[in-house]
Order: C-alpha cells, then structure tokens, then sequence
C-alpha cells in the first residue's frame, strides 16, 4: 500500500497516524526555518523566502495575470507565515502546502472581485514576421498564452498552476485544492484541452515555422 | 503494469515530462512508452501543450518587493528578542518573573528620579546637583563626578 496516497490532514488512518504524522514531520524541510522564523531570526526568513517567494509570486502572476497584485498577494503571503509562524505545528501539514492554500485563497478572493472573461476570445498575436522580430513574436506568444491561461476557468487553471508550474505532486496538489486525485486529473486535462483548442492557430504558427527554422 | 487508456488519460493531464507523472505509475508508464509506437504519438501530443505551457514567462522576485516584506518581519523579531532576553534572564522560569522584577526596578527609578531634584535643590551647590543627578540615574560615574559628589556631601 502506497502510504502517500491516503495520508490527508485531519483524517490520518488509525494506526498509521503516528506514522504518517512523523513522516511528514521528517520530510518537510521547512519545518526548521519556521520554527526560528517564530523567533524573530531574520537569516531564517530570508531563507524561508528564497525557498519559496518566487514560487508564490509566479503563482500568484498565473493566477492573476497581473504583476503588481501578484506582488501584493506574495507580500500578504509571507506576512501570514511571520505573523503565523509561531503557532505553526510540525507534522499537521507540509508548510509548502500550506503556502500554497494561503496564497491560493488570497488570489480567489482578489478574482472573485474580477469580471469573467471568455477562453474563445484570446488575442491573437499582432505580428507574424520571422526573422529579427521573432522576439517580439516570441513576447507576444508569451502574452498570448498568459491571456489564455488567465481565461481558463479558475478550477482548471489552479490544476495547471499546481502540477505544470509549481512542480507539485499529484497528491499535494490535489489535498491543497481539496479534491481527490482523480478529480484534480480531471481538472488538469480539461484545463490543457482547452489551452490547446484556444492557441492552436497560434502554436501552429509558432511551432510550425520553428520547425523550419531547424530544418 | 499500465493500459495504453491509462497511459492516455497520464499524459492529457500531466503532460509529456515523466518528472509530473504520478511517481507509482511512472516505471509502468515509461515502460510502455518503450514499447508502444502509440504511446509515443500521445507523447508528441502532449509535448506540444507543454511546449504552448512553458511559453509564459517566469517573474523575477524583485529587491524591493523582498525588502517590503522582510521589513513586516521587524515587529516580530524585536518582540521576540525582548522575550527570548526575559527569559534567558531566569533560564526555567516564566518569563513574566523577570519582567516583573525589571518593572519594579524601573518604578523605583523613577520614584527616586521625582524625588531627586528636591534633594539637589536643598543642598543648594549647582555643580554638586548636576554630578549627584548623573550618579543617581547610573549614567556617568567618570572620576569628576565621583570627585565632586564627594565634595558636595
């Protein structure tokens, strides 16, 4: 039996819970920094940021699609672990996981503010030219499937973010988003289809002609 | 042991880098993909997404937005300090011991401090009532003024 898979805060099997719990206790790396955070120790929230300030704030930029408040989510973020931090229990959650939800919860709060937008209207780049604009096209590409990403709807997206970007497991991604496995599966493949159905005239243009730029 | 239809639904959800699959299904999986022309071309498929995917940028953490947030931290840390020095004042004890003993030192100071100026002003001599002042608060106690509390007592 995979022990991984049934491990869920709150809802440890009996006994594997001391088990499980001390696993997790051992395989948080932060769990450490946390602790002299609590204490005030700068050098531990320094390092605690280099771990994961870029992470959050890509997070929160993918989430987004904005910069200025994908810095304003990361910043309450980290305020949340200094002001938290001493109250912090080993064992109950991977503090990464944990981040991850703060920051999440932040970013819907601020998209439940937003207007919805619609998948099947994202911009089409404005210039195709090869050669020394590819750049540009490249930029623009960039833009282009930011926007997409930004019109996914915000389940599917989430997904996207956790697993493609965030580089986490299955199983963190799914508890932080609080479904099954399965069901965050699902998200994640109705999420990429839908990517590819949005840029496809794009991803044939750009891919086709780097093909031939190869060749 | 994988199904190509599992193999199927692995890479439409977590693409075509092996790092994202499933790591209990991951062995099963690229083995099929040894043996499999049609696991393969599912693979292609999926590496299109990732490439579409791997376009949008990564943001760079700014010094600024590091120093925002480090400078959160400061309430914390002096707090903190304030209570890590209590407690290493009477190692074992509640640290409200010492922080009484640290107020009550401090209330009489400044009972001693009201007081003082009235004493100075009833020995009468300017100079004395200015060393007396620095020796009584502890700040300076250079030879002048212990000279000079002599004379003036």
């Amino acid at each position: 039996m995979d022990m991984a898979i049934i491990i869920r805060p709150g809802h440890y099997p009996p006994g594997l819970c001391v088990e499980a719990r001390l696993r997790r206790l051992i395989e948080d790396p932060d769990g450490e920094l946390v602790a002299r955070v609590a204490r005030g120790d700068q050098a531990a929230a320094r390092a605690i940021m280099a771990r994961h300030l870029p992470k959050i704030l890509n997070l929160g930029r993918r989430m987004l699609g904005d910069q200025t408040e994908a810095e304003d989510v990361a910043q309450d973020v980290f305020v949340r672990v200094w002001t938290h931090a001493a109250r912090w229990q080993p064992g109950q959650a991977k503090f990464e996981t944990w981040l991850h939800r703060v920051a999440l919860n932040l970013c819907y709060d601020r998209l439940r503010r937003k207007p919805t937008t619609d998948i099947d209207r994202v911009p089409e780049p404005a210039d195709h030219t090869p050669g020394p604009a590819a750049k540009l096209f490249e930029a623009q590409l960039a833009g282009a499937v930011n926007e997409a990403l930004r019109r996914l709807p915000d389940r599917q997206r989430e997904a996207l973010v956790l697993c493609h970007y965030q580089g986490l497991t299955n199983i963190d991604a799914a508890q932080i988003m609080g479904v099954s496995v399965e069901a965050m599966e699902s998200l994640l493949s109705r999420g990429r289809r839908t990517l590819k159905a949005a840029l496809k005239p794009l991803s044939e243009d750009a891919f086709g002609r780097n093909e031939d730029d190869g060749a | 042991m994988i199904t190509l239809e599992r193999f199927k639904d692995l890479v439409a959800a977590y693409g075509a880098d092996p790092a994202r699959w499933p790591e209990r299904e991951r062995v099963a999986a690229l083995g099929l993909l040894e043996r499999s022309g049609k696991a393969r071309r599912l693979m292609d498929e999926a590496q299109a997404i990732d490439r579409l995917l791997d376009l949008s940028p990564t943001v760079a953490v700014t010094p600024e937005l590091q120093s925002r947030i480090l400078a959160q931290l400061h309430p914390r840390a002096s707090s903190a300090s304030v209570a890590g020095f209590l407690a290493a004042l009477l190692p074992g004890r509640p640290a409200w011991l010492p922080a009484a003993a640290l107020m009550a030192s401090l209330a009489l100071g400044l009972a001693v401090g009201t007081f003082a100026p009235a004493i100075i002003e009833l020995d009468g001599g300017d100079g004395t009532s200015d060393a007396a002042l620095v020796a009584m608060v502890g700040a300076d106690f250079d030879d002048g003024a212990w000279d000079e509390m002599g004379d003036g007592t």
